[in-house]
């Protein structure tokens, strides 16, 4: 599904290069559930944004899906993203103008299913998160758990083959993050590829396989690296942005 | 296009819709009505006067010694002499006498109607001597210019040219030609000779514009007297200086004043183009304004979206789709603006009307021009902020806040 | 407490220049726009002799066609003036404090020195209290005397531009002046003098300049003068005396002042039995319609105020609500870009109250600002569109020009101001705490 050969990506400013991502190479077959694991700035973002098709890299090859997707078009870009990629994001991003039902309903008019297309996959996923009494509530009136549900029924709609799953419990109690990975995993048993960040080590053991990633590298598992430090996360439910 | 989920999503965020909606129509109703009274004071400035404005200068004649006003029959002679001292001077292509200056603000009038008809119309007119028709540049419809019998006759019996407007007044069924109007009284009669396609008044910016009659007769306003003058029309302006030059040296007893008829136009348009322009000046800066408005209204309200914007495009938007989404966003909302802008437009017309019933009335044209002005002004105001909308990267929906 | 807001706006309007001149522009340009309209319309319809005005009455006679009215569309009003030989009538009046009856013309002035040419200059024949009534200020003399006006004796009082042109601005009380064929002495002469409206006679126009001679009303009789006013009339005449005394052409302006209300209904009564009076010598045919009209309710009917001015008032001012709306958004704008700050003066302990009251302080001193730049702008459109072709401005700024852009300014910032004040006031303190 994923094959990342020598990938790097380097931020220069005047003064110094940085590696976000150094010679990274990482395969990840079809139906696999892999956690990417690392401390703060050790490049699990900039990972997920290359392997997730929202920023390019500078040296080396991907190939996503059988295709090399080392220089695409925006346009190009953007099909593949809708088309083979579902996004869930730590703070949902969910759009707040919008209710339960147009927010799933974003990915799908981009790729421009007809109307009682669209309806009968956006009930279904839905109905697959348990939210289908909630169409029309707003982000604001859920519960961060539902609103993270809907998240993942927006991923799940456009029925990709790859889920990516930028910290998906990091905004939710444990409660709650148990009941999105459970989610996660039901996903996965249907065969989607699912590549997970998180800093959590008790979920990255839910996962098959795990990706440790440090300064831009992937190092070895059992190399004794020690433990990282983490920030604890103060990161509220905070809607998208106050709206004029 | 995703119309259901962006207007739902415009209901929901009623701010920014409510403002630019309000700004829209407000916009939309001020203008059209500037346009309506703009259109109006056009008419009045651009109407044909019938006159060859810019070839004829206007001679006012002051006497002042004893001689003139004591002996009527000099005076005559004076006035004629006159006019042949101008017509032998280069450039000169005719004289005539007449009362009052067309087009100047100044003038008599005095009323007639139709034989039968119950009450009179006001008649606006010129007394001129002879080859006014030619000299003046005046085009008849029909009928045709006075003859020498036509001074002969005493004033009550006068035949008159009329402008086609004020022939239409009095014989509206267009049978005027030949017919008699008359003050009410037994004596007067006058027939209507002919009819000019065109023949304003003294008073070209009143609603009295239109309305014009020549008389034949031997024009003399008692203090003074007034010629006009046809000149080529490269010699126009030197032919100012000269005519007073000419008349002081044939006799010195007398002021003259001489003016080209274009110069008096302009002074009695001064208001009205001055109006027309204010009106003019309104529409850009309310335009302009109105467009800052939007620039900052979509500027901001980009700005607050970054991450909305980054979201949809890691979902599977394009950046065209992104400008599609926020042009199409905007032009939703300037035509819902317009919308109530073409009601609110009404309104005030209805208001500016009642205010005084000169004001000019709208026209389905000044509408649709009106709404197509100010849709792609909107859509000029928003493609910038929504270009820069198109820039905002899809990394920005996985960064942490 | 108003103190600290003050400088909180200064400061914040230095933050963001950009912003802050683009907020300001909008408002200056809509301040400057109804300004000068509002300006005009009061300007042009406010009382020009407000000293006087409450005891100053046009009178008008009903001395039309017993067929039809003056007027079509307005049946019920007299004529706008009154003939001569009935000037003369109401002159004889007892009842008013002060009187005077005038209509224009135009003399020759020949000036002594041989090397000028002569020159024509407007004139008014006017009885000896028309300076009076509308305290028309003195330079050097003063007005005729009794004997003058009953005579039509030969003198004339000078506009002040006259008297420098003619005498180089010297005392010229008692020189003597060619005007037409005759000699005359001066009485008076004016102190520089252009009011803004010429109340005593507007039938050709509120704005135009006053004449710049003066000379007794009854030198008509004595002189042909031709009438270079508005004139009607509904019968004919042959001869210049005919027309003075024999015809109903109304060419004259009758204005008395009445002090008390003894007076005015002494003299209506005194109107009326002189208009039946001249019925028996068949003139006065109408019904009975003789007027006694206030100053103001006479310059109101002859339109001082055009609707076009009116017109563009409203447009203005609609365009000033425009400008508004506008600002709601740049205001929006501004203020929610310093949400966090908020955030943290909110959780140090400020109240709604005093974020909402902080916001809409700099929302007035923006208005204060704009209404500067907008009193500037409307002299200037004062200047540009109550200018005649000539150049010559009529209307000026004043104090109240000043006070109506404030006043529209500080409006127009506390209805823009007021929603993003109480946006920005109404954010939790939290939210912006958590993502600094």
């Amino acid at each position: 599904m994923i094959e990342l050969q020598d990938v790097s990506k380097i931020y220069r400013t005047a003064l110094i290069e940085t590696h976000a991502l150094n010679r990274v190479t990482v395969e990840i077959a079809a139906g696999e559930f892999v956690a990417i694991m690392g401390p703060s700035g050790s490049g699990k973002t900039s990972f997920l944004n290359v392997v997730g098709l929202l920023d390019g890299f500078d040296e080396g090859n991907y190939r996503l899906d059988g295709e090399d997707v080392g220089r695409l078009t925006d346009r190009r870009a953007s099909r593949l993203r809708n088309e083979k990629i579902g996004f869930i994001f730590q703070s949902f991003n969910l759009i707040p103008d919008l209710d339960v039902f147009d927010n799933v309903d974003v990915p799908l008019r981009y790729r421009g299913f007809n109307g009682k297309e669209r309806k009968s996959r956006i009930e279904e996923a839905l109905a697959m998160v348990g939210l289908s009494s909630r169409l029309h509530h707003r982000p604001a009136q859920l519960s961060g758990g539902q609103q993270q549900r809907v998240a993942i029924a927006r991923a799940l709609v456009g029925q990709p083959k790859l889920i990516l799953a930028d910290e998906p419990t990091g905004n939710l109690d444990s409660a709650m993050a148990r009941e999105i990975m459970d989610l996660l995993e039901s996903i996965n048993d249907l065969g989607t590829t699912i590549v997970m960040v998180t800093h959590d080590p008790e979920l990255a053991a839910r996962s098959a396989r795990q990706i440790h990633l440090l300064d831009g590298r992937v190092i070895d598992v059992d190399s004794g690296t020690p433990a990282p430090l983490y920030n604890p996360a103060v990161f509220a439910a905070e809607p998208m942005g106050a709206e004029v | 296009m995703h119309l259901g989920p962006i207007f739902r999503s415009l209901l929901h965020n009623k701010t920014r819709f409510v403002l630019i909606t309000l700004e829209v129509a407000l916009t939309l109703a001020i203008c059209v009505n500037c346009v309506a009274l703009i259109g109006d004071l056009r008419d009045t400035i651009e109407a044909p006067s019938g006159y060859a404005e810019e070839e004829l200068v206007v001679v006012t004649v002051r006497p002042f010694e004893a001689d003139y006003f004591n002996d009527d029959e000099l005076a005559k002679v004076t006035r004629i002499e006159d006019r042949r001292v101008i017509s032998e001077l280069d450039g000169v292509d005719g004289v005539i006498g007449i009362t009052s200056i067309p087009l100047s603000g100044g003038g008599s009038s005095t009323g007639r109607r139709a034989l039968g008809a119950e009450v009179n119309h006001g008649m606006p007119y010129f007394v001129v001597s002879e080859d006014a028709i030619e000299t003046l540049g005046i085009e008849l419809a029909s009928g045709r210019s006075f003859n020498d019998e036509d001074f002969d006759r005493d004033w009550d019996n006068m035949p008159v040219i009329l402008s086609q407007e004020l022939a239409d007044v009095y014989y509206p069924d267009g049978d005027a030609l030949g017919k008699m109007i008359t003050d009410g009284s037994e004596e007067t009669q006058n027939q209507i000779v002919g009819i000019a396609s065109h023949l304003s008044s003294a008073w070209p910016t009143s609603d009295w514009g239109r309305f014009a009659a020549l008389i034949p007769g031997d024009p003399d306003s008692g203090d003074f007297y007034r010629m006009m003058v046809r000149a080529e029309t490269d010699r126009r302006d030197a032919l100012v200086a000269g005519i007073e030059e000419a008349l002081i040296a044939h006799d010195p007893g007398r002021i003259v004043e001489v003016e080209t008829l274009a110069d008096i136009r302009d002074d009695t348009f001064y208001s009205t183009m001055e109006r027309k322009n204010t009106l003019v000046g309104v529409i850009l800066l309310l335009v302009l304004v109105t467009a800052v408005g939007i620039v900052g209204l979509t500027a901001f309200s980009i700005t607050q979206r970054t991450r909305e914007i980054g979201t949809r495009r890691a979902l599977g938007a394009s950046r065209e789709a992104v400008l599609r989404h926020f042009l199409f966003e905007n032009w939703l909302v300037t035509t819902i603006g317009l919308a109530i802008g073409i009601g609110l437009a009404y309104g005030l017309n209805w208001a500016l009307f009642t205010l005084s019933n000169d004001a000019a009335r709208l026209q389905p044209i000044m509408l649709i021009v009106g709404v197509i002005a100010l849709w792609l002004t909107g859509l000029g105001a928003a493609l910038g902020p929504a270009l820069r909308g198109t820039r905002v990267p899809p990394v920005v929906a996985t960064r942490a806040t | 407490m108003l103190l600290y807001n003050l400088r909180l706006a200064w400061s914040s309007l230095r933050r963001t220049p950009w912003l802050s001149a683009l907020t300001l522009i909008t408002l200056a340009i809509g301040v400057g726009v109804a300004t000068t309209f509002v300006s005009m319309v009061h300007l042009l319809g406010r009382d020009p002799l407000p000293e006087l005005s409450d005891d100053l009455f046009y009178v008008r006679l009903d001395n039309w066609n017993p067929e039809e009215p003056r007027s079509r569309n307005f049946p019920e009003r007299p004529p706008q003036q009154v003939t001569y030989r009935d000037s003369l009538a109401l002159l004889e009046a007892p009842d008013p404090v002060l009187k005077a009856s005038a209509f224009r013309t135009q003399l020759i002035v020949h000036p002594d020195d041989p090397a000028q040419r002569p020159f024509p200059r407007m004139t008014r024949a006017a009885t000896r209290d028309f300076f009076a009534l509308f305290d028309v200020p003195f330079a050097h003399g003063g007005t005729w005397d009794q004997r003058a006006d009953e005579t039509g004796a030969k003198v004339v009082v000078l506009d002040h531009e006259t008297n420098d042109r003619l005498f180089g601005g010297d005392n010229s009380v008692g020189r003597e002046l060619r005007l037409g064929e005759h000699v005359y002495t001066v009485a008076g002469v004016l102190a520089p003098w252009r009011p803004v409206v010429k109340v005593f006679d507007v039938t050709q126009g509120p704005n135009n300049e006053p004449e710049s001679l003066f000379i007794p009303f009854r030198v008509a009789e004595s002189i042909e003068l031709g009438v270079y006013g508005n004139s009607s009339g509904w019968t004919s005449w042959d001869t210049y005396e005919e027309r003075l005394f024999a015809s109903e052409s109304v060419f004259t302006q009758h204005w008395v002042r009445l002090e008390t209300e003894e007076q005015k209904a002494s003299y209506q009564q005194w109107l009326n039995e002189y208009t039946e009076g001249q019925r028996a010598g068949d003139r006065f045919l109408r019904p009975t319609n003789n007027w006694i009209q206030p100053m103001m309710a006479w310059l109101e009917e002859m339109e001082v105020v055009p609707p076009s001015s009116q017109r563009m008032m409203i447009i203005a001012l609609l365009f000033l609500a425009v400008c508004a709306v506008n600002l709601i958004g740049l205001l929006l704008g501004k203020f929610l870009a310093r949400a966090p700050e908020i955030g943290v003066r909110r959780a140090l302990g400020a109240s709604r109250g005093a974020i909402f009251v902080q916001h809409l302080v700099e929302c007035q001193v923006l208005a204060l600002l704009g209404s500067l730049i907008g009193i500037g702008l409307a002299s200037l459109g004062l200047a540009v569109l109550t200018s005649d072709n000539a150049g010559e401005q009529l209307l000026y700024p004043d104090a109240s020009t000043m006070l109506i852009g404030v006043l529209l300014a500080m409006a127009a910032g506390l209805v823009a101001g007021i929603y993003p004040a109480w946006r920005i006031g109404a954010t939790a303190p939290a939210i912006h705490l958590k993502l600094q």
